[in-house]
């Protein structure tokens, strides 16, 4: 709510945060939006998002973005969660392997399961490299699992705020060169679940 | 029993939920939809509740074969169920759970069911051989259309359900529903569950579990999952982020399978992660919810309450409306949680996180959107509604299970449950916590509650329930369920100084509750109140003090006369003072109705969609601050302190006119009369305020409908209105900063329109 000139917008992106329990959506989320890092946030429950308004490549853009509780994966919620979303942002914590491997496990299934978007932009992003000492998760297995997965990579730290600018423009940069995703009308495609293959063309682009 | 038999045999596979999800969005939509415009399931389709293993217990009135229709738009279809009659539930199974269980590979759960009550009647349609069990209480249309195969099966089906449903709990205080609606899972979903993994009998069974056997085994030994709660009580309590981080879903289920195949002892260097992660596993994995829907919706209500009543109307809704199984799971698990969070220094698990991380598996029927959270979010069936329904239902749940850990020993402490129980029928659904203590000063009176406090000895009496907030800074607690209420209870009570309101029925309550007391034994010292206790309320217990006291001391005879007499004059007071908040809820409805006419002319869109939701997260932190022992004033409040000031003036007559009693009294050491005289005033004053309150209602009703936009309405109603009824007391800055943020959306809700 930077700029709270409501209608001053030309593109309006639902971008979703998901991934387990504290790798810190939240945190991400409230480190991109408001530029404080708070140290301690309590766990997310039910859902949280906001909106920020931002310039890239000389557009300006009102960007929600949403914050679900990784804790439990609300039954009910799922669907609503991801409809319409033009960008998903998968965290994990780099000191925590499971919370990597989780990603794979379970909520790649979830966006592929939920996610009405066709095209749909997904962005790995490996949070607390602050923490480099405790770090398991290596920057090579990220870019693998990106590559894999065909979505984009980064990594950040929600604490010092490194690349966390990036990881959201990043995104936005590559929704922006979608243009299923910002043309009228398109931004609901038909809902397909059992859509198998991930969207080819979206290439991998690491960028630290 | 009858799961209990089959458990063994009982092992699903419903991690994988995807079947589940869309079944259960369905339902939800569908509830959604229906409530848009006020009407209320319209038709009568088998919605039933998913139900509790509460009737683990019971004894089984009547099984055997029924028809469950399943209707849409003109058309009806059958299906064939096995139903279970016990007292408190009817509930089917794809097939008869007695008949010999497939060796280990097909479960037969529960599919659905209904929690009963009493105030549940059967109707039957001999020629169609229809059973129709209905529940007047269910604003949702409680309604359940069976056939049965043969006339002879109708009666005795009916016969049964009479039984069964005259010994039924007695429906629960509240005027909505007493249980939510949960439709038959989709065959689908019965197949995905059904579908079971290689779960070979003989060997311990970890998932899927009934209620009873959650935490022993039938041989009394501990289960897996007690043994995972140890040792995160033992172990997992130093780990940081216990029970908040996940662990690798494998790794869990891995654990799960170790011990299935005979690791039964969990040693010192697991990963506390994963043992934690189990627990939630396991819980999940519950057949039904460790609270089933309609003790969640008995919470939601107590919760609702005013602060002071609400620990109390918690209680009385445990003791009412809990199986036992579901209250121990739930108290073993609360115990753990508590501490986890002891060792916040630690694992920086605040209560308020372990509560978060809980609660969605604790209050399952409440995360489903399955429970009443009143009419605020049915503004149409879209997403919306059900996201926005999700993220105030996780806050309900979070809240709930934050005031339980809390307020742990006064919920479930000893002092016997089933005294509480006369409580929770005489202000269902109390909304008169209209009298906000702001306008008083709560200075004045310190001397005087001091002087009280030397006079009057401390016992833990049977008030302790309700004379703490509900979320003051918590002291920490043994696990045992202690005695230690009134120690505790003191300390608390000096944190919440001036925080404390109190609701007009609850002073009256007390003074009946006291009087009665006293009359019937006279030589207890009574409870001294606390001394932070609102300026109100505790000027009308000291009456009821200063009456006790005279009375215990010398002439009893003469004043339990006066007594009596007093308590005629007390519950003539009452009756006039519920007259009053009769009339006030019948405005407030009035008031809700119109909101609603205008909820539905909202149509939403994507943004709207975001901008109430953040609305609603908003209101839902405002009813989470409410609770903290800092309110703020609403600053609604102060948009109507010039109606208020007249208010205002003669409370301070009122409070003068109370401040000077007490001592002419104490020298009296005889006052009861002029105690009685002071009660009424209190009464009458309190009267008036209702009075006074309504009034502003009505005109702040009237304003709006005839000079409001439709936004104004919306903002107004969702966020003005419904804190000022609900808790006048509560409510602060933020609501300042939400409005403005508020507004800031507001254009771009007209613009995003298309």
């Amino acid at each position: 709510m930077d700029q709270s000139s409501g209608s001053d917008f030309d593109y309006l992106l639902k971008l979703l945060l998901i991934g387990d329990s504290g790798v810190g959506k939240s945190s991400l989320l409230l480190s991109f939006t408001s530029g404080n890092t708070i140290d301690d946030i309590s766990p997310t429950i039910g859902v949280d998002f906001k909106v920020k308004y931002v310039n890239i490549s000389g557009k300006k853009l009102k960007l929600a973005i949403w914050d679900t509780a990784g804790q439990e994966r609300f039954r009910t919620l799922t669907s609503s969660y991801y409809r319409g979303a033009q960008g998903v942002i998968m965290v994990y914590d780099v000191t925590r392997r499971e919370t990597f491997t989780n990603l794979s496990d379970v909520w790649a299934k979830e966006i592929d399961m939920h996610s009405t978007n066709q095209d749909c932009i997904k962005m790995l992003v490996g949070n607390k490299v602050d923490k480099e000492t405790d770090r398991v998760v290596t920057k090579k297995e990220g870019v693998e699992f990106a590559r894999e997965y065909g979505c984009l990579f980064i990594e950040c730290s929600a604490k010092t705020r490194v690349n966390v600018e990036q990881c959201f423009e990043e995104l936005v940069l590559k929704i922006l060169d979608t243009p299923s995703l910002t043309d009228e009308g398109s931004t609901v495609v038909k809902r397909n679940i059992f859509r198998q293959k991930p969207v080819s063309d979206v290439a991998t682009s690491a960028c630290c | 029993m009858v799961e209990s038999k089959n458990s063994s045999a009982n092992k699903t596979n419903t991690g994988d939920s995807k079947t589940n999800n869309s079944a259960a969005a369905t339902v939800a939509k569908h509830n959604n939809g229906d409530g848009g415009g006020g009407t209320l399931s319209p038709h009568g389709a088998a919605q039933l509740l998913e139900i509790g293993y509460s009737a683990n217990d019971n004894k089984v009135y009547k099984s055997g074969p029924l028809f469950l229709s399943s209707k849409g738009i003109g058309w009806t279809s059958w299906k064939k169920r096995w139903f279970v009659l016990t007292q408190t539930s009817l509930v089917f199974f794809r097939s008869d759970p007695n008949a010999a269980p497939q060796k280990g590979c097909e479960a037969n759960l529960t599919l659905g069911g209904i929690d009963l009550n009493s105030s549940g009647s059967v109707v039957v349609k001999a020629d169609k051989k229809l059973l129709t069990v209905q529940f007047p209480d269910g604003r949702d249309g409680r309604v359940v259309t069976l056939k049965a195969e043969t006339t002879e099966d109708l009666n005795e089906w009916k016969a049964a359900l009479d039984e069964a449903l005259a010994n039924a709990p007695t429906a629960s205080p509240k005027v909505g529903s007493t249980g939510t609606l949960k439709n038959e899972k989709g065959d689908t979903a019965d197949d995905s569950s059904e579908q079971s993994k290689d779960g070979s009998p003989g060997k311990p069974v970890v998932l899927g579990r009934p209620i009873l056997l959650a935490l022993e085994d039938i041989d009394g030994t501990p289960s897996f999952l007690e043994k995972s709660l140890r040792y995160v009580e033992d172990y997992g309590v130093k780990v940081e982020g216990i029970l908040r981080q996940a662990a690798d879903v494998e790794d869990v289920e891995r654990r799960i399978r170790e011990y299935e195949q005979g690791k039964l002892e969990f040693n010192e260097d697991e990963d506390a992660h994963v043992i934690g992660d189990c627990i939630k596993y396991v819980l999940r994995e519950l057949p039904s919810s460790p609270v089933p829907a309609s003790c969640c919706n008995a919470l939601l209500e107590a919760y609702r309450t005013d602060q002071a009543m609400r620990v109390r109307a918690m209680r009385a809704a445990i003791c009412d409306t809990f199986p036992e199984p579901n209250r121990r799971l739930l108290q073993r698990i609360l115990i753990m949680m508590e501490t986890v969070a002891e060792n916040k220094n630690v694992n920086r698990m605040s209560v308020s996180a372990v509560a978060a991380c809980m609660a969605p598996l604790l209050l399952r029927p409440i995360l489903a959107c399955e429970c009443d959270l009143g009419s605020q979010f049915n503004m149409g069936g879209d997403g919306s509604a059900q996201l926005m329904q999700a993220a105030a239902a996780a806050n309900h749940a979070q809240a709930i299970v934050i005031t339980l850990l809390e307020e742990y020993d006064n919920i479930f402490g000893e002092g016997d449950m089933l005294s509480d129980l006369y409580s929770d029928s005489e202000e269902p659904g109390s909304e008169s916590e209209e009298l906000s203590e702001d306008e008083y000063d709560d200075g004045e009176y310190t001397s005087e509650d001091s002087e009280h406090a030397s006079t009057s000895s401390q016992s833990g009496g049977d008030g302790d329930g309700y004379e703490k907030n509900t979320k003051g800074p918590r002291t920490i607690r043994s696990h045992t369920i202690s005695h230690k209420v009134t120690n505790d209870g003191e300390a608390n009570k000096k944190l919440q100084l001036g925080s404390h309101a109190r609701s007009v029925s609850q002073v009256s309550d007390n003074i009946t509750n006291r009087i009665t007391d006293h009359s019937t034994r006279k030589t207890v010292e009574h409870v001294g109140h606390p001394e932070n206790d609102n300026v109100q309320p505790s000027t009308d217990i000291e009456f009821i003090d200063n009456i006790q006291r005279s009375s215990t001391t010398a002439d009893s005879h003469a004043n339990t006369k006066h007594i009596t007499s007093q308590q005629i004059d007390v519950a003539r007071l009452e009756e006039q003072l519920q007259k009053e908040l009769d009339l006030r809820r019948k405005l407030e409805t009035g008031i809700k109705i119109s909101q609603q006419a205008l909820f539905s002319q909202f149509s939403t869109n994507e943004m709207a969609e975001t901008d109430v939701l953040s609305l609603n997260r908003k209101l839902n932190d405002i009813e989470l601050q409410s609770s903290n022992p800092e309110t703020v004033k609403d600053d609604h409040q102060a948009t109507i302190t010039s109606q208020e000031s007249k208010d205002t003036s003669s409370s301070k007559d009122m409070k003068r006119y109370s401040t000077n009693k007490p001592t002419r009294l104490n020298s009296k050491n005889e006052g009861t009369n002029s105690a009685m005289s002071k009660i009424t005033n209190g009464l009458n004053f309190l009267k008036e305020r209702s009075n006074h309150l309504a009034d502003e209602l009505q005109s702040m009703n009237k304003d709006r409908v005839k000079t409001q936009s439709q936004k104004d309405a919306r903002k107004g109603s969702q966020d003005e209105f419904d804190n000022h009824l609900r808790d006048r007391q509560n409510v602060n800055s933020t609501t300042r900063n939400h409005r403005q943020i508020e507004e800031d959306q507001m254009p771009s809700l007209s613009t995003d329109a298309p």
